[in-house]
């Protein structure tokens, strides 16, 4: 079974090609923010590589929030498009718990961290186990940094921090003393991830119609009124 | 040759599939101007968020009006710009993503040469060369369509667009959002002659408009009335604010085409849809045997049949895209 994963959710563009059995390709750039021009070249040219066509996967993977509005829909345009054409289904998959499998065997609590403006990070807990298994403690949402140290007292297991809100709130999270900063090279967003996690989540396939993300913003001017 | 064409510049989601650059098969639009109508004008990021949901039904619908598949598309065509840039995004990655998967040539389409173009699918023995006053929300250009893919512009607003002009007049006098065609339905019924609002020429010579004194002489009356306290009619308001757009557009068509030797004129974008003006312009033109072409009111607003008709002179010219292609929100004429 194969699937091809994308991620455009936040500054780095990846696109993976994997079954269960192996990672045939991946691909990673964290290089200025120009997902329009840069995903389907890198799609195209990973295809090429391995010598598959989009009719040879079984499922497409979409990270689908949160993460930047635009971002999102570039990703999600360009699945709907390869998930319509070739009639398979997409799996939705949470950029948090995607990042949360960049770790799965840290055996603790992952927390991942990505910016959200406006003095929020977009969040959620998960739990790690030393086999491997993700389990999800909580739901994704924006949270302002009080209540995200609200949530992790009282947590006395490893909390691994990790994300791109790393850079920005690690030090406002210092006084927690059984925090880890996971380093980076395995901190940002990966397709190789978002498609270990779709394996996992095959249940619930969407189609090219139905996938839609999951922004957990309602836009400003809805906001407003 | 089928062409799938793709248009999501501002709030209409359209696909539509054109043979041969003139004949529409389908042409499928989703408008969300129900959505935008309580924010009173268009708001790019619910514009961008219906897009991503409507696109595939939107495709799905004109493959099947047209009774085809997928296979039987030859050139993928999408409009990418100029426009909203979050709008656009939707179009240009979905579209790259059917010209790959499919392995199919892709053809990037400027908005106003697909306005032009909503001209070739009802005129079928319109060709260039002719002149084309593209009017619309964002848009008054007077354009010498020198070939299908040759373009040269000999005039433009240097301030508002006339649709954006009759947008703020219609949200002063009350009117709400889309203004344009409810101050035009309100006009009908009020006297063209009771105010004298200024007609703006720019230098003599000029083809180029301007429309925002015009709109500040009415914003002025509207204020001057107000405070001291006098009545008046709103549609004669309008009727003398339609006037005096009509007037200027009208006068430099006819002078672009005498200046150039133009014996055709054409008309294109939103604001073409405007009755009136279309009545004014062809009068005016029979007077000087010039021929009038204009599209049927269902390809004057945005629509994929336009952009898919211009990409078939695109790919005839060897104009074609890659999996680059970008949306660029001031995307310029003649330019890829």
């Amino acid at each position: 079974m194969k699937i091809l994963a994308i991620d455009t959710a936040t500054n780095v563009m990846s696109a993976a090609v994997l079954s269960e059995k192996k990672l045939i390709s991946e691909d990673i750039i964290d290089y200025k923010l120009k997902h329009s021009k840069t995903l389907m070249p890198t799609l195209d040219s990973i295809l090429k590589s391995v010598e598959l066509s989009y009719f040879d996967f079984d499922y497409f993977a979409a990270v689908n929030g949160p993460g930047s509005f635009t971002g999102l829909r570039i990703g999600l345009s360009t699945i709907k498009a390869l998930a319509q054409v070739t009639n398979k289904p997409v799996i939705p998959v949470s950029t948090l718990e995607s990042l949360a499998y960049n770790i799965s065997f840290s055996n603790g609590i992952i927390c991942p961290i990505l910016d959200a403006r406006r003095e929020q990070v977009y969040t959620a807990l998960f739990e790690s186990s030393n086999n491997g298994t993700i389990k999800r403690l909580t739901e994704d949402s924006a949270l302002y940094l009080s209540e995200l140290r609200d949530r992790l007292k009282g947590i006395d297991k490893p909390i691994f921090l990790l994300g791109d809100g790393v850079d920005k709130y690690a030090e406002d999270l210092e006084s927690f003393k059984n925090l880890i900063i996971v380093p980076a090279y395995l901190r940002t967003c990966k397709a190789s991830s978002a498609g270990a996690c779709a394996l996992s989540h095959l249940d619930n396939a969407k189609t090219y119609k139905t996938i839609e993300p999951s922004y957990l913003r309602p836009s400003y001017a809805e906001e407003k009124n | 040759m089928n062409i799938l064409g793709i248009e999501t510049s501002c709030d209409e989601t359209s696909a539509s599939i054109v043979k041969d650059g003139r004949e529409v098969l389908s042409n499928v639009i989703n408008s969300q101007i129900d959505i935008h109508e309580k924010y009173g004008g268009v708001v790019p990021e619910i514009a961008s968020r219906n897009h991503l949901m409507n696109i595939p039904v939107v495709v799905e619908q004109a493959l099947k009006e047209a009774d085809l598949n997928f296979d039987d598309i030859d050139a993928i065509a999408v409009t990418n710009g100029p426009g909203l840039v979050g709008a656009l995004l939707v179009g240009v990655s979905y579209a790259k993503a059917l010209s790959s998967a499919l392995n199919i040539p892709l053809i990037g389409v400027n908005h106003l040469e697909g306005h032009i173009a909503a001209n070739y699918i009802k005129a079928k023995e319109l060709e260039p060369p002719f002149l084309c006053l593209v009017v619309s929300g964002g848009h008054t250009h007077l354009i010498l369509v020198k070939d299908y893919t040759d373009f040269e512009i000999l005039g433009r607003s240097i301030d508002d667009a006339a649709g954006e002009a009759f947008d703020k007049i219609a949200r002063v006098i009350g009117l709400g959002y889309p203004g344009g065609p409810k101050l035009e339905k309100l006009a009908r019924e009020g006297n063209k002659e009771a105010i004298d609002f200024p007609r703006v020429y720019m230098s003599p010579g000029s083809l180029d408009f301007s429309f925002s004194g015009l709109k500040s002489a009415v914003l002025n009356f509207l204020n001057n009335n107000k405070q001291k306290g006098i009545e008046y009619e709103p549609k004669d308001v309008a009727a003398s604010f339609q006037a005096a757009v009509l007037d200027v557009l009208t006068d430099k068509t006819l002078k672009a085409s005498k200046d150039n030797n133009i014996d055709i004129v054409a008309i294109a974008g939103g604001v073409s849809a405007n009755q009136a003006l279309r009545e004014q312009l062809e009068n005016a033109l029979k007077e000087e045997n010039i021929k009038f072409y204009s599209p049927d009111f269902i390809y004057s607003t945005d629509n994929a049949a336009m952009i898919a008709s211009q990409a078939y002179y695109n790919f005839k010219d060897n104009k074609l895209s890659d999996n680059h292609l970008d949306a660029t929100p001031n995307l310029k004429f003649g330019l890829d």
